[in-house]
Formats: structure tokens, sequence, C-alpha cells
């Protein structure tokens, strides 16, 4: 990390303010704190957001605005904004009838159809693998220790990106672990062809998920962004499909 | 007596099936379905009334399922193929626990529990290799009726292996193969054998466990029975009314919704 800051002093030509960095740290901090807990609120019923489109828009404020005063500020509105929604049993627009995982990353080009055509069916994705590794790990909350922040920056590094890949690769620990405090009915797994790094390995992952637990899920292909592969009426066949099966399973729950 | 209707518009064909309270067939037809799905749905409702004697006023609730059911313009609701065909399995055959459905367009795996509801599935999506649209293309190069195909692949005695695993390059395969003077039926043994491994690739997916039921169109050709019993290794539950399994499962959803309120099944929630 020291080399670092010698190697960037002499590329930028301006001497490293080790105040300044402090300072950064401390808005990363709040927006990490911010975020866990943000995150953590969506086990109320029904979710204060949705963790598809929601997520994904505070996922953009939580990497463009990161160390920022701004970045601090919007996370911590974020929170109170979900506490009182949570605290007044205030959920998303659709109604919550199937509460789900997303897994892997969304549907960009048919962004607001694809979460249609689980909201048409109450299914509300109330936590996502992407809202872990897509914000470098800061779901994990870790907050850099201010009176040695260069050591605590390389430290922070380590855990949170370590966390961020397991996210990717090894989420089958984390998904179980949510099961039971975020009350969920099913898992969606969403390979894409655009990024094989989040996507390999998903379909050994969700196998494993079916032989240790009694969670439906549904396994669909698309991308991110290349709509050739991009079939909307194929999709919406298996998310029906899935419903069906959920449906089902939860009237025979209530005859029992 | 309450009658409900199931209207299952497939990519090829489309099948109507009709039953009265007790859950016994009325009857059933059989259109292909062209272009104009909703004639083809509005079609085939007509044969089965006209087959059954049955008018339509007397039908109290119809299903549409199958790739065009949202075009079954005059059905109460929708529930996918996926979930008929396992509930029709399991009515047919109750120890069914897997279903091998084989349609024109595509096929599907089904892992389903002791009332049809559905465990898993699984099916092809971006290739038609393993489904009877790669028999219409073997059947087409060879010139061949349909109905003729599985007969005479069950002659072979040296069948050919298939190397191709593309429908659209599957004439050009049997053509070489034809060229190199192999005999018709041994081609088309290898053209089922293809298309079997293709199919127990996608049932290793989702699990076997017996009984396995096969169902959709292609349950007619016994070609395709043998070559799937060999490669499953266990036999399949097959009957005549197989073709139609799909559309008696959408005519259970519909008797479900007849009799929601006296008693309520398991399904009765499916997609009102």
């Amino acid at each position: 990390m020291r080399e670092l800051i010698a190697v960037c002093e002499r590329v930028t030509g301006r001497a490293f303010d080790i105040d300044k960095f402090r300072q950064v740290l401390g808005w990363a901090n709040d927006m990490s704190r911010s975020w866990k807990r943000v995150l953590e609120l969506n086990q109320s019923r029904p979710a204060p957001f949705n963790a598809l489109t929601d997520g994904t828009i505070y996922l953009g404020v939580a990497n463009g605005f990161r160390g920022t005063p701004e970045g601090s500020r919007y996370f911590q509105d974020l929170v109170q904004e979900m506490e009182f929604k949570s605290a007044h049993g205030i959920g998303t627009p659709s109604q919550e009838r199937y509460r789900l995982i997303f897994v892997g990353v969304p549907c960009y080009t048919i962004f607001r159809r694809f979460n249609e055509l689980f909201t048409e069916w109450g299914g509300s994705f109330v936590t996502s693998t992407y809202l872990w590794f897509a914000s470098g790990g800061t779901n994990r909350g870790f907050e850099y220790d201010l009176a040695r922040p260069i050591e605590s920056l390389a430290e922070g590094l380590l855990i949170s990106v370590r966390d961020a890949m397991d996210s990717m690769f090894y989420q089958d620990r984390a998904l179980q672990e949510m099961i039971e405090p975020y009350q969920i009915d099913g898992i969606i797994y969403h390979p894409i062809k655009s990024c094989r790094t989040v996507s390999t390995g998903l379909a050994d992952s969700r196998r494993k998920m079916l032989k240790d637990s009694d969670i439906p899920s549904l396994f669909i292909e698309s991308d991110m962004m290349d709509r050739r592969v991009v079939s909307e009426a194929q999709m919406k066949n298996r998310i029906d499909a899935f419903f069906e099966g959920l449906a089902a399973r939860h009237t025979a729950r209530s005859v029992a | 007596m309450a009658y409900a209707a199931g209207v299952d518009v497939g990519s090829t064909q489309t099948k109507a099936v009709l039953i009265d309270e007790h859950q016994a067939i009325m009857g059933r037809a059989l259109i292909d379905t062209g272009a104009n799905v909703v004639q083809a749905a509005q079609g085939a409702f007509n044969q089965v009334l006209e087959e059954s004697g049955i008018r339509e006023e007397e039908v109290e609730y119809v299903v549409g399922t199958g790739y065009g059911r949202y075009r079954v313009t005059f059905g109460n609701s929708q529930v996918t193929e996926i979930s008929c065909h396992g509930r029709g399995a399991v009515h047919m055959f109750p120890r069914t626990r897997t279903v091998i459905d084989m349609g024109g367009q595509d096929t599907k795996a089904i892992r389903v529990g002791s009332t049809g509801d559905i465990i898993d599935f699984c099916m092809n999506d971006k290739c038609a290799a393993g489904t009877g649209r790669f028999l219409g293309a073997a059947a087409a190069a060879l010139e061949i009726p349909l109905a003729a195909l599985g007969p005479t692949a069950l002659a072979s005695k040296r069948p050919v292996r298939i190397s191709t695993t593309c429908t659209v390059f599957a004439e050009s395969e049997v053509l070489s193969w034809l060229g190199k003077g192999k005999k018709i039926e041994d081609i088309l043994w290898g053209v089922h054998q293809s298309i079997a491994s293709r199919s127990i690739a996608l049932l290793r997916r989702v699990g076997i466990e017996e009984e396995v039921t096969f169902t959709g169109g292609v349950t007619r050709n016994l070609g395709m029975i043998r070559a799937l019993e060999e490669k499953v290794g266990t036999r399949l539950n097959v009957s005549d009314d197989s073709h139609f399994i799909g559309a008696i499962g959408a005519a259970l959803f519909a008797l479900d919704q007849i009799v929601a309120g006296r008693v309520p099944h398991p399904h009765s929630e499916v997609r009102v």
C-alpha cells in the first residue's frame, strides 16, 4: 500500500494527504455501515425495497459516490427511509406474495419487463447476490480504522473483496444463511452470456442448494446486454411454470 | 353435470379434451396448429364438442395451455404446459415421478410430486435437436411419412451413429449416410438414438426417478419409445392418450376451478 502511494505521488505529481484520505474513508464507512443496514431491513415483511430494481439503483450510488459526502448523506437518508417503511409495514408498490432471492446479474436489456414477469405473480426480490459482489463486498459493512487508515484500507480490501468473490463463487453458503431471516420462498438463478465470471458454476451451485434445502429454484439464462440471447417468451414460460409450482406448494401446505 | 375443457395449443398440433365432473374423458380433438393459432384453438374446441355431443354452454371452465395458451380467446385462464403435463401424467399414471414430454419443437424433463406438483423442470431453449422437429427433418430427407418412422427404424440391424446435434444439419447428415449406401432403417434408428441421448441429458438434469411417463406427440412413435427405454433403462408409461396429456392436465385444472368451492385441491390456486 505504501509503495502504491509513492508510485501515485510520482505519477500525479501531487503529495499524499493523510487527512483527506482519512476523511474519504470516513464517508466510505458511513456508506458501508448504511448499506449493510439497508440490506438487513429487507428482512421485514413486506420488504421495503425490491432488491432487483431499487437495489440496483442504490448500487449505482454506492459505486459512483463511494467515499464522498454526497454518497454518505444519500445512504444515511436511505437508512432512515427504509427504517420508516419497515416500522410502518410499507413495502414496494407491487403485492408481495412470494419472497425471492436473485442470484446473478440483472437482465438490463429488458430491465423493467424482466422484473414484471415476477411481480405479476406476486414475486418480490428481497435480496440479491448482485448487491453483494457488485458493491465490492461492502454489504459486509467493514469499517476502516481511521486511527491507522493505511493498514486498515489494506485489511478492508482483503476482507471485502474476498467477500465479493465468495458471493460469486461460493454463494450457496450465504444463500443458506438468508433463507430463514429473509423468509425465502424461492431462488432465481440468472446466469448470463456476457459475464462468465459470475455465471460459471451457477448450475452446480443450484444443484447443491436443491440437495441441501427444500427451497424451489428456477434457472433461466439470458444476458445483461446482448438482446440476441434474450427471449422473453421462453423466459415467461419458465417463470410462469415456476410460480404455478410455488402456488401449488403453498396451497398444499395451507391445506395440510 | 358440469364439464371442463383443456385446450393445448402446441407448436405443431392443437389438442382439446373435455372431461366431466368425475374426471372421465368425454372427448378428444386433434388438429394441425398452422399459422392461425386463434383459429386452431377454436377449431379443436369445436371438434371436441362435436365428438362428445356436449353443448358449449355446458362447459363451465376452459383452461388454455401450450405455447399458444394466451390465444385461446374463449378460455377462462391459462396454465403452462409444464404444469399441465405434470398434472396429466400423474392423473394417468399415479406413480409417475418423472415426465419426459417430447413435442414438435421442444422437449421437457419434469420431476413431479405425488399430486403432479412440479418439483423441477428443464427444457431445451436454444436448439431443437432433441425434439420432434429433428425427426421431421430426417423424415423429410428420407421421404418417409411420419407414421412410418418408428416401425421402419425398429427394423434396423446395424444403426449408424448420427453425430450432428443440429436439426438444420440433420438433413445433410442423413443424406451423407444415404450416399454411403447405408440402409434407411439403420439411419433412422441412429436418428432415434441421437434424440434419445439428448433427452436423457435433460432428464439427468432434473434427476430420473421412477416411474417415468412419456408424453407429447412423439409418443405415437414406437421407435422413440424403444430408444428412450433403452437409454433410461426402464419401461416408460405410455398410453393411447399420451399425446393428449397436456390437454388432460389443463382440463383437470379447469375442473379444479369448477369444484373449488366444494373441495379445495392443492392446485386450485394455479393461475386463475
